[in-house]
């Protein structure tokens, strides 16, 4: 069976867009055939962060309405043969579709695809529950600040009175050189406080900026988010990737501000 | 109530977050919060002398249990009476 994982967060701006590419990517290039999905009806995005906004002909709206095949609505995308885009309509809100509407669509997809990805709308309301409706695990994103972290918290909690089988955790935005400051929390602050299962952590990095600019996700090139994202990604695949890696990033964050500060 | 002084902004974050998450979670006001913090500041005085900075309330969704850390002041001489 398909794995259907619903990209959340509660709050807007934290990553959830950039996370949802960079994780579909990930999973393409471990060899898994999959689908991004964008549910942000009226304000996609998705498109503009995988560069392929000029591609778009159909989209979600037309599949579910029956305007046109799945076939015709997915883009394939630019760097990795086994990823696929379902665009989100421009015109529409999110009351164009229904939550039954959805897990048909997904039930769909996952006939053809190993992993479907749903970017969710920022928000706890339509858009949040048609996204959820029929994701079998979701991945909440949130970043070390208190606004970011109470929103997280109340979707976590809305998450698991829906009977979401899993949910886990990924920390967006990290600055270790603050957190070694004490002015920012740590991963394990931000665990502790919101008790879910971690699945990984992204540093703060101007790569990712770079990225999202050309159009082009960076999971799994040779830079410290890259590298994050790809590791997570590895987890969600199953392998047991140890969380060592923080330590590690810890210690290139270190020489590479040394490196900076000469 | 708790102060934040002296207190780098990471762990004044994650203390402010502690308690209203677990305001938000048992749906129940922040005062409210400090109301029922109080309460049980006032009950274990009359009994012991707390040291009210270091109280900490703490809700554990899996187990739906509030957990009150009430740490107790060791040092008799330092110690005043409760209220």
């Amino acid at each position: 069976m398909s794995e259907i994982i619903v990209v959340t967060s509660g709050k807007g701006g934290v990553g959830k867009t950039t996370v949802t590419a960079n994780l579909g990517l990930g999973l393409a290039k471990l060899n898994k055939k999959v689908v991004v999905v964008d549910t942000d009806i009226g304000l996609r995005n998705l498109d503009v962060v995988l560069g392929l906004e000029n591609r778009i002909v159909y989209n979600l709206i037309d599949v579910i309405e029956g305007s046109c095949r799945m076939k015709q609505a997915l883009i394939r995308d630019k760097q990795c043969d086994n990823l696929c885009l379902l665009p989100s309509a421009q015109t529409r809100d999110k009351t164009a579709i229904t939550p039954e509407q959805m897990i048909k669509l997904t039930d769909d997809l996952s006939e053809e695809f190993d992993y479907i990805l749903l970017d969710c709308p920022a928000g706890i309301e339509q858009g949040f529950k048609n996204a959820i409706a029929g994701a079998n695990r979701a991945i909440v994103v949130t970043t070390p600040e208190v606004s970011a972290i109470r929103d997280a918290d109340r979707i976590i909690g809305l998450l698991q009175a829906n009977e979401m089988p899993r949910v886990q955790l990924i920390i967006n935005r990290l600055r270790m050189d603050m957190i070694r400051r004490g002015e920012m929390m740590s991963v394990e602050d931000v665990t502790e406080i919101l008790a879910v299962e971690l699945l990984g952590a992204i540093p703060d990095d101007e790569a990712v900026v770079i990225a999202t600019n050309q159009g082009e996700p960076l999971c799994g090139q040779d830079s410290m988010s890259g590298q994050a994202f790809l590791n997570i990604c590895r987890r969600i695949a199953g392998e047991d990737v140890p969380f060592l890696n923080f330590q590690a990033k810890q210690g290139v964050f270190k020489r590479l501000s040394g490196i900076f500060k000469k | 109530m708790i102060h934040f002084r002296n207190k780098r902004s990471g762990h004044v974050a994650k203390d402010r977050l502690k308690l209203l998450l677990v305001s938000e979670r048992l749906d129940c006001s922040p005062q409210m919060m400090t109301m029922l913090q109080n309460d049980m500041i006032r009950a274990v005085s009359r009994y012991f002398t707390v040291q009210e900075q270091k109280v900490e309330i703490r809700y554990l969704k899996d187990t739906t249990t509030v957990l009150a850390k009430i740490p107790l002041k060791a040092d008799i001489q330092e110690s005043y009476p409760g209220f």
